[in-house]
């Protein structure tokens, strides 16, 4: 059985798809059966979620937008 | 071809046109290319120095060199492309200057090994209690405040993969980097990331 360190150190080509179908059944044959690599591979991809949720949601204040809008504008001639 | 494909070539199409009557002194052109990319453009400036003011400029800067600098744009990479790469090495250099820089280092972000590269320790899989409303709220702010530790280089790269929604491929042009190099920082910024929530959770159980 393939070591820990060796398994997790391709996880990121796995969640990527970038493994072969050799290499991906194997992965997936140790999380099976290994509970710490299992619990590592869930919390890394719920973080991946949270952090998601949290930068899509960051919003920049409106009046920002109007008064760029506005300087450039006026730089440019276009009022 | 996916929705999002056909809406990216149909978005590269129009700023080609627009870019063409630009280049040409066609002002409402100009005004076109403003409507269509200011917003994201500020977010992207937004999301990297966090003061509105600092942003502000930034965004103007970048409009400003761009249009002045449109006869140079070569088509040989979208407009897109180019234009956030402006974007955030302006807002970068403007960081530099006003923020010395509080990263902390990524070392440790994998689990103990023993000798033979096997986990000796317990690891706690928190993932469904993270999905717990108010427990979710919690981790989000951890989130902010890590990605705020990151370094320069990974916090990039994560703006414009997660925040902005850019491919992996686009991130990779407008940083000049390979896509390998693009994919090994977004993993080494979400392992730290986990390291981070992992911490929260441990500390809270």
């Amino acid at each position: 059985m393939e070591s820990c360190k060796e398994i997790l150190e391709t996880l990121a080509e796995y969640l990527e798809g970038d493994l072969t179908a050799e290499e991906r059944a194997t992965f997936e044959r140790h999380m099976q059966d290994c509970p710490p690599c299992d619990a590592f591979l869930k919390t890394y991809r719920k973080s991946g979620d949270l952090a998601r949720e949290v930068l899509k949601n960051r919003e920049v204040p409106a009046e920002l937008n109007d008064r760029v809008r506005s300087f450039l504008k006026a730089r440019l001639g276009l009022d | 071809m996916s929705e999002e494909k056909q809406r990216g070539i149909a978005q590269a199409t129009d700023d080609v046109r627009l870019v063409e009557r630009a280049r040409g002194g066609d002002l409402e052109a100009f005004e076109g290319l403003l409507a269509r990319h200011q917003q994201r453009v500020l977010r992207v400036a937004f999301s990297i120095l966090k003061e509105p003011m600092d942003a502000e400029e930034v965004a103007q800067d970048v409009f400003l060199t761009v249009f002045e600098k449109i006869e140079l744009f070569r088509g040989d990479s979208s407009f897109t492309t180019w234009l956030h790469r402006v974007a955030v090495n302006t807002a970068l250099m403007r960081r530099r200057k006003s923020k010395t820089d509080r990263s902390v280092s990524l070392d440790e972000v994998m689990p103990a090994f023993n000798e033979e590269g096997h986990i000796t320790v317990d690891i706690a899989d928190w993932s469904e209690q993270a999905s717990d409303p108010v427990l979710a709220q919690e981790a989000k702010s951890v989130i902010e405040t890590a990605v705020e530790k990151l370094e320069e280089k990974y916090q990039t790269v994560f703006v414009l993969r997660d925040m902005q929604a850019f491919s992996t491929e686009e991130t990779a042009q407008i940083l000049e980097l390979s896509v390998p190099a693009v994919k090994s920082r977004l993993h080494r910024a979400r392992l730290f990331l986990r390291r981070e929530l992992a911490d929260y959770f441990e500390k809270r159980a």
